[in-house]
């Protein structure tokens, strides 16, 4: 047996002391080794999701046993290879991005630097394990892995009231994850196995494993941590603050990469052990989404930090992913998903436009306080506008197709079951992305575009460790716009395998 | 594939030219301007000879197989004729560019937008599908943005409306970029509803492809009967609309088409004449069809066209009525275009209106393509002259026609044409449509389309009376004086203007002869046994056709005189203070104003109320209530993260006092080490699992 996937989780691991040690010579130019080692786990995955054949097209796994709790394993499939892309894409891209980022938050400490990409690192292997997991108690480390050095990267490199906005942040998703674990060690009790696959199988053979009410229990535990993770309204409050405060690469990756997992989660655990329970919330599912959706952009219309109107921007997106999921088919779920890509696309390029924003006017974020960078930071500017437009769903982005797929669900479970609130909710969703456009075009004019005033005067443009990604992601952004077919039908066919077409 | 990869080059010339662009520019900008033309060129000559040798089917290639979503170009007669409208006509505002926009800021940024926009309007003319339509149809929407918004950097010069300009304390002076983002904001709304109507049809039919709808609306089960048997069948249809409504710009998202005039003239030509506003005409020129033969079963046909028609003809004399009070000439002619759109509007409706669908359904057309020749010549024009008068505003024009005779002339016969005068082609197509509607019974609707026409007598002889003919104005002799001297165009900027205007005319002296053939021609798109339209030959005696004629030029010419007296006669000085009709029109009804109070103001209003109390109010009071309690249980210091875990460590520790000495000695360091600890023992889980237990 190849260690394909194990060592997309040992390579970040070995990383961690790797990278602490460089940093002592290196400084911020850790990034670079950075880079080049976050990238392995993207090509081993990449390389592991070509092995399957036949009829497992697209899906390896490798299982290390765990007794006695079950199997360790990983596995990449249709449903989890284009998350892992964007996850292994990003972490890889914001390693350069973090270069001259931290630099100027961090100044000269070489300890600093072997922290902070320690952590990095660290973080990077939670979102991937994350992904990878067969097993639901192996998820939930993860999932916590996930949490811990995010949770350190903001308390140490945040802004503002740094230490209350990591705690807040903390407790909230910690609190989220237990709730989750409640869920999954009742499901586990029940079924007697952890491992997915097993316990799928052991309730298709006796579904009175598990009553229908107290399965109603488990999702509703479950979806309250992956909603939390995901900021669903009311569930929110965590978010625009640490998003906002947090240092822009940490920033690029809790907004782009780590909370759509929220969303991959709900699929690849509830929807797929739980999916009639699911289908019993989805209707209160889809009407809490379009109340996040337009919750999130009403919130964004009215910031002038740009950081916290991207931070609200993703509340809203989120609300998508949740109500393509509601909608229970194979156009919702998959579109959800390929939101997940869009976002994660979209959002990368936005934080890292902020970033460089911030790095070249003197820290400055406020919107008011900008205009005129265009002609001063055109690549920058560019890779803004594309990242707008993606967000506000263009086509030839691929935000335009993923909302558009997530949409048509929307529009299908509501003409399949004749059903008026459905609808309603459909059509309110869709006229709500016209806020989106708003705020992001807003957002552009107001930093781009206009008359350069005394402080963006002598602006120059960001480095190329900072332009590399931005064009690296709009080429991803605007290829899967045009053919989407490598994404989509990936996640069609496993759509299809969950919730039927 | 051989011959029909001529009509797919057709729209990938030109988008392929914009991508090309920035880096041709990096070899000279001389060459970067002839390659930006010559891909439009390209382009053109590839429309007529898709036309000429490529047979009429539908050409596809996968796309989303995994959906069995293809990408196609449906090459049928009213694809061909309105891509060799696009294409030419944007060639010719091309070649004008070159000069016009000689050494202004951004050019890459224009060339590039400039055969984007007419790459993405070819793209939704020949797609075969929906929602590659959809592609080009965002597209323009785009380009129209990036292009009205070119000079961002919002100079006051490229403003429009007049220094003051209020609506009910709403400004209505309008930047460059505000502009460019209202003309986005205002089409998409009407593409939300086009979207819905897509989501709608294919949640249903499954297929986006134009002939598939068709074909599909012959059994019981298909598409339409189910959104029939939902009650949804005509919502979707008038939703459909919905998109047309915002990018023609008609009532009631008529409003971002007059601001758009921040952009260069050349832009503006091409968005009235070739691209963008005629996608909405294109549109429902395509689907309109399929909707008569969806909703023909169903009897809901005359709801869906009447409302095509009223807003039609409700917008032409809206729109009229606004340009007879402007100041500006660029706003007179984009009132013009809002209202000329209306009439073609108003042709598709009626068409499903009357007993015979193609005979208004070709009006509607053949206006399209009248006006797409002098409105582009207008536009151009006009260009040529804001830039020789420096001012945007009529009344710092005047007595042109001595230093510009040309151009005069140019704009005289456009002008004739936008008028209706005989022989212009404007003349008849515009009768056409007046003919159409009153043949069809419509008397209501052809008393409004005849009020236009006396209205846009009125204000183009207003126009041309006002910048053309008697004394310059103070503006101008201040320009003079300064050695500015108005002249002609260059001769590469002139042709393109000049030969339009004859064009016009030539198309209007030919019209009796290609009226015939074109007609059948555009008709045999819809040859298949499928489309069943009412095609009783309206009967009417010569008397009645020449009587029709009569009226509506009569009318025309009558509001011209009035123009004539009002104008030519005497100097035109703008006046702040207007009769209250003057006003209100001026004001463009208010309805620009109370859009921006209840969608602009009102939204970002409710968007405050709800950041500061419920936000703000209630979310971020509890949280950081919530907060403070573990900040100050923790006694929060600098060294925070410890604290914590310290404190951490002590609750354990009153479980057991060994663990909490254990956890104490692991985490009473700083986070490095904590960090540290926590990889060493996944690192060890993990050898563990390898090594010891063994891959199963």
């Amino acid at each position: 047996m190849t260690l394909l996937l194990i060592g997309a989780i040992i390579v970040p691991l070995m990383a961690i002391p790797i990278l602490y040690t460089l940093a002592r010579r290196l400084k911020e130019k850790t990034g670079f080794v950075s880079f080049a080692l976050l990238l392995i786990p993207l090509v081993t995955i990449l390389y592991a999701a070509l092995q399957g054949t036949g009829s497992n097209q697209g899906t390896y796994q490798e299982l290390y046993s765990w007794s006695p709790i079950g199997n360790f394993g990983f596995r990449v499939d249709n449903l989890s290879l284009p998350i892992l892309f964007i996850i292994g894409l990003l972490t890889s891209l914001v390693s350069l991005f973090s270069v001259p980022y931290m630099r100027q938050r961090i100044g000269d400490d070489p300890g600093r630097y072997g922290l902070y990409y320690s952590l990095y690192a660290l973080y990077s292997l939670g979102m991937i394990g994350t992904v990878l997991a067969t097993n639901l108690i192996e998820f939930y480390l993860f999932f916590e892995i996930m949490l811990v050095p995010s949770f350190f990267l903001i308390a140490e490199w945040g802004y503002g009231e740094k230490e209350r906005i990591s705690l807040t942040y903390f407790i909230w998703t910690h609190v989220g994850a237990l709730v989750l674990l409640v869920g999954i060690l009742v499901t586990a009790f029940l079924t007697g196995a952890t491992d997915m696959d097993v316990v799928i199988g052991n309730l298709t053979a006796t579904p009175g494993l598990i009553s229908t009410t107290l399965r109603l229990g488990i999702v509703a535990a479950m979806c309250f941590g992956f909603f939390v993770k995901i900021g669903q309204f009311g569930l929110h409050v965590w978010l625009p603050s640490a998003y906002a405060e947090a240092p822009a690469p940490v920033s690029t990756i809790l907004a782009a990469a780590m909370t759509g997992i929220g969303g991959y989660a709900t699929v690849r655990i509830v929807m797929t052990i739980f999916p009639q329970s699911f289908l019993t919330f989805s209707a209160f599912f889809a009407g809490w989404a379009l109340i996040t959706m337009i919750y999130g952009s009403a919130m964004a219309l009215v910031q002038d930090d740009i950081k916290r109107l991207l931070a609200y921007s993703s509340i809203s997106q989120m609300g998508y992913i949740l109500f393509g999921l509601a909608a229970f088919n194979s156009f919702g779920v998959s579109g959800s998903m390929f939101q997940y890509v869009s976002n994660g696309t979209a959002k990368g390029i936005l934080f890292i436009v902020v970033g460089a924003v911030m790095l070249q006017v003197r820290g400055e974020r406020s919107l008011s306080k900008l205009g005129g960078l265009a002609s001063k930071m055109p690549i920058t500017a560019t890779a803004a506008f594309i990242g707008s437009l993606t967000l506000a769903g263009l086509p030839s982005t691929n935000g335009f197709l993923s909302e558009f797929f997530l949409f048509q669900g929307g529009f299908v479970r509501a003409t399949d079951t004749a059903s008026e609130y459905r609808l309603v909710i459909a059509v309110l969703g869709i006229i709500a992305t016209a806020l989106t456009a708003g705020y992001s075009l807003m957002a552009m004019k107001k930093i781009f575009f206009g008359a350069p005033n005394s402080d963006t005067a002598d602006v120059k443009e960001a480095p190329w460790t900072i332009t590399l990604p931005l064009i690296t992601l709009s080429i991803v952004t605007l290829v899967l716009g045009i053919y989407p077919e490598p994404i989509l039908g990936r996640l069609l066919s496993a759509a299809r395998a969950i919730v039927g077409s | 594939m051989a011959t029909s990869l001529l009509a797919w080059l057709i729209w990938i010339t030109p988008l392929v030219g914009a991508l090309l662009t920035p880096l041709i520019a990096k070899i000279h900008s001389r060459v970067r301007d002839i390659a930006a033309v010559g891909f439009t060129l390209v382009a053109a000559v590839l429309a007529t000879m898709t036309a000429l040798t490529v047979s009429a089917g539908d050409y596809t290639v996968a796309w989303i197989p995994s959906l069995t979503i293809t990408a196609g170009v449906l090459v049928d007669p009213l694809s061909l004729f309105m891509a060799n409208i696009v294409a030419w006509i944007s060639l010719v505002i091309m070649i004008y560019s070159v000069g016009y926009m000689k050494g202004e800021f951004g050019m890459t940024r224009y060339w590039f937008f400039m055969n984007l926009f007419i790459g993405n309007m070819l793209l939704l003319v020949l797609a075969d599908n929906l929602l590659m339509m959809f592609f080009g149809w965002e597209g323009v929407g785009l380009c129209s943005y990036a292009l009205i918004g070119h000079f961002y950097r919002d100079e006051a010069q490229y403003w429009v409306g007049s220094p003051g300009d209020k609506a009910l304390g709403v400004s209505e002076e309008y930047s460059p970029t505000k502009s460019g983002m209202k003309a986005f904001i205002m089409t998409r709304i009407g593409d939300v509803a086009l979207l819905i109507s897509i989501f709608l049809i294919y949640a249903f039919a499954r297929t986006f492809n134009y002939n598939q709808l068709v074909i599909e609306l012959g059994g019981a089960g298909s598409w339409a009967a189910n959104l029939a048997r939902l009650g949804l069948l005509l919502p979707t249809a008038l939703l459909f609309f919905g998109g047309p409504i915002g990018k023609s710009a008609q009532f009631p998202l008529q409003e971002w088409l007059p601001d758009a005039m921040t952009g260069p003239a050349s832009v503006s030509a091409l968005i009235h004449a070739a691209t963008m506003v005629k996608a909405g005409v294109f549109l429902t020129g395509r689907m309109g069809p399929v909707f008569f033969i969806a909703l023909s079963q169903f009897n809901q046909v005359p709801q869906f066209f009447g409302v095509i028609a009223w807003i039609g003809a409700f917008t032409a004399l809206l729109a009229a009525s606004q340009a007879a009070v402007a100041r500006e000439i660029k706003k007179v002619l984009a009132y013009s275009t809002v209202s000329q759109i209306g009439y073609m509007m108003l042709a598709l409706g009626v068409a499903g209106l009357s007993a015979n669908f193609l005979a208004g359904y070709t009006a509607g057309l053949f206006h399209l393509l009248s006006h797409a020749v002098f409105k582009a010549s207008l536009f151009l024009a006009a260009g040529w002259v804001l830039h020789v008068t420096e001012s945007r505003f009529m009344d710092e024009m005047g007595g042109l026609a001595r230093a510009m005779r040309l151009t005069s002339a140019s704009m005289l016969l456009a002008g004739l044409s936008l008028m209706g005068i005989p022989p212009f082609s404007g003349f008849w197509t515009k009768d056409a449509i007046l003919s159409v509607s009153f043949l069809g019974g419509q008397y209501i609707l052809y008393g409004l389309a005849l009020a236009t026409a006396f209205i846009t007598g009125f204000y183009t002889v207003r126009m041309l009376g006002i910048t053309l003919a008697g004394k310059p104005s103070k503006h101008a002799e201040d320009l003079t004086e300064s050695g500015k001297h108005p002249h002609e165009a260059g001769f590469m900027m002139l042709m393109p203007y000049l030969l339009l205007a004859v064009g016009s005319l030539g198309l209007g002296l030919a019209y009796p002869f290609y009226s015939g053939p074109l007609t059948t021609y555009i008709a045999s798109t819809f040859s298949s046994a499928l489309y069943k339209f009412p095609a009783a030959t309206i009967s009417t005696s010569g008397l009645t056709d020449l009587l029709l004629l009569s009226v509506s030029t009569l009318v025309a010419v009558t509001g011209g005189i009035v123009g004539y007296l009002l104008y030519f006669k005497k100097t035109y000085e703008f006046k702040t203070d207007m009769n209250p009709i003057q006003r209100f029109l001026y004001k463009r009804w208010y309805l620009d104003a109370i859009y921006y109070k209840v969608f602009v103001s009102g939204i970002l209003a409710a968007s405050r109320g709800l950041f500061t109390y419920v936000e703000q109010g209630i979310w971020n009071r509890l949280n950081n209530a919530f907060a403070q309690d573990i900040m100050d249980y923790s006694k929060a210091s600098d060294q925070l993260d410890t604290q914590v875990v310290d404190r951490a460590a002590n609750e354990v520790a009153s479980y057991g006092s060994r663990l909490s000495n254990f956890l104490r000695k692991l985490q009473s360091g700083v986070t490095e080490q904590y960090v540290i600890a926590f990889a060493i023992g996944i690192i060890l889980l993990l050898a563990y699992m390898l090594f010891v237990v063994g891959a199963t």
